[in-house]
């Protein structure tokens, strides 16, 4: 078993839940704003790529300028774009989705650049700051079918900023030093297709994470357990290739997940195994980007989430309708997706931590 | 017969809304972040290997 993966641990559950109320403000304004049919897929797009696609920039800027604490300016930004999306006071339909947007996206990055600089390598951190994100995106929802006021919301988002502040030592503490600790890629393959690899592959799962066969989900409670068990799979990944090892973790888990997804389209248990398994994977990507790209943390999560976005972007224009074309289409991205990880995946070491002077 | 009616309408539908004018600014920004994004990832992969690309 790997040795003080719970240091800094602290860290990572502030973020968890800084990510958990971003969603939880982002999820709210969403879902009362598509029930109209002509925000029915607009309104979630431009959330997606405006949330999504600029972390790479903010995320080099924060690399660059690490004075600037991103987690309280994207908790205000959250705050004043739940406010300006119930009192449409700016010019602009999209607006305050806009300054909502920007504001997720600062979050996403602050605590990207927190966890990672204190990690020393270690990926639980990571799992359980990327984890609250799937609490929160249910979360909100659930709330956005209620009659909860919009005040209550922005109000709820700037309790993230005392945590964000309290996360901001743990930063203090790395002194801006590359992140250590992070050396997952192959070194027989080059860096700059390391990276292309990792981006495919965070691509494939985000379109993946969409076609997967879930007829089973019809209640409330039914979607409830998809998010939850989401969430607990991607902190469970981080933990696992902690204990166990990257490369292990991540191909049992590609491989394992496959029969479960194709097998659960109709039986929730069978199926929910399959979507933990499936998400088990989302911090090993990232962690392999931030081996290559040691000293832009910011950036390399950037990178995931454009990654991200080019997967779910498609959904939005095309998607197939039959589940067996779907399992067919599964199974072949899975296949890429394993091929690609052992690729750049580096061997693991017996006990699970990586050793620096081993190729 | 059917299914090309609906997919004529989906296309139709598909083209007039990416030519609406907010698409057209959001395609066109996410174009100029890919593109800046993958300057910066080249700039630093190039700065770790030990070559040029060192801002200092």
């Amino acid at each position: 078993m790997k040795t003080g993966f719970k240091k800094n641990l602290g860290a990572g559950w502030l973020y968890f839940y800084i990510h958990f109320i971003t969603e939880v403000a982002c999820f709210f304004i969403l879902s009362r704003n598509v029930g109209d049919s002509v925000m029915l897929w607009l309104f979630p797009l431009i959330y997606d790529a405006l949330a999504f696609v600029p972390q790479s920039i903010i995320g080099y800027i924060s690399d660059k300028f690490p004075k600037i604490n991103f987690g309280v300016i994207g908790a205000l930004l959250l705050g004043a774009g739940v406010v300006f999306s119930s009192v449409p006071i700016l010019p602009g339909k999209f607006t305050g989705l806009v300054i909502l947007c920007l504001g997720n996206a600062c979050t996403h990055i602050s605590g990207a650049e927190v966890i990672l600089r204190c990690s020393e390598g270690n990926l639980s951190h990571s799992a359980i700051f990327v984890g609250g994100g799937s609490f929160g995106v249910i979360c909100g929802k659930l709330l956005g079918s209620t009659a909860l006021p919009y005040p209550i919301v922005a109000a709820a988002v700037l309790t993230a900023i005392p945590f964000a502040l309290l996360a901001e030592t743990y930063r203090a503490k790395t002194e801006e030093k590359p992140c250590v600790g992070f050396d997952y890629h192959s070194k027989k393959i080059n860096p700059a297709v390391v990276v292309l690899l990792a981006v495919t592959v965070v691509a494939v799962r985000g379109y993946m994470g969409y076609g997967i066969p879930t007829a089973w989900n019809k209640t409330v409670i039914q979607t409830v357990m998809l998010y939850v068990t989401m969430g607990i799979g991607k902190m469970a990944g981080g933990v696992a290739a902690d204990i166990f090892g990257v490369k292990k973790t991540a191909i049992f888990s590609a491989v394992a997940a496959l029969p479960f997804l194709l097998a659960g389209d109709q039986l929730m248990a069978v199926s929910l195994v399959g979507v933990m398994l499936f998400s088990m994977t989302m911090s090993i990507t990232l962690a392999l980007l931030v081996s290559v790209l040691k000293s832009t943390p910011g950036l390399a999560f950037g990178l995931t989430t454009i990654g991200l976005f080019c997967g779910t972007a498609p959904i939005f224009f095309f998607k197939f309708d039959s589940v067996r074309s779907n399992c067919i289409i599964i199974t072949a991205l899975t296949v890429l997706c394993i091929a690609a990880l052992m690729i750049i995946i580096r061997k693991d070491e017996k006990h699970g931590r990586l050793q620096d002077t081993r190729i | 017969m059917r299914n090309m009616e609906g997919f004529r309408i989906l296309v139709s539908d598909f083209m007039l809304t990416l030519a609406s004018e907010e698409l057209i600014i959001l395609g066109t920004s996410l174009a100029a972040i890919v593109i800046l994004t993958a300057g910066f990832v080249a700039r630093e992969l190039r700065k770790n290997s030990g070559g040029k690309g060192n801002d200092k």
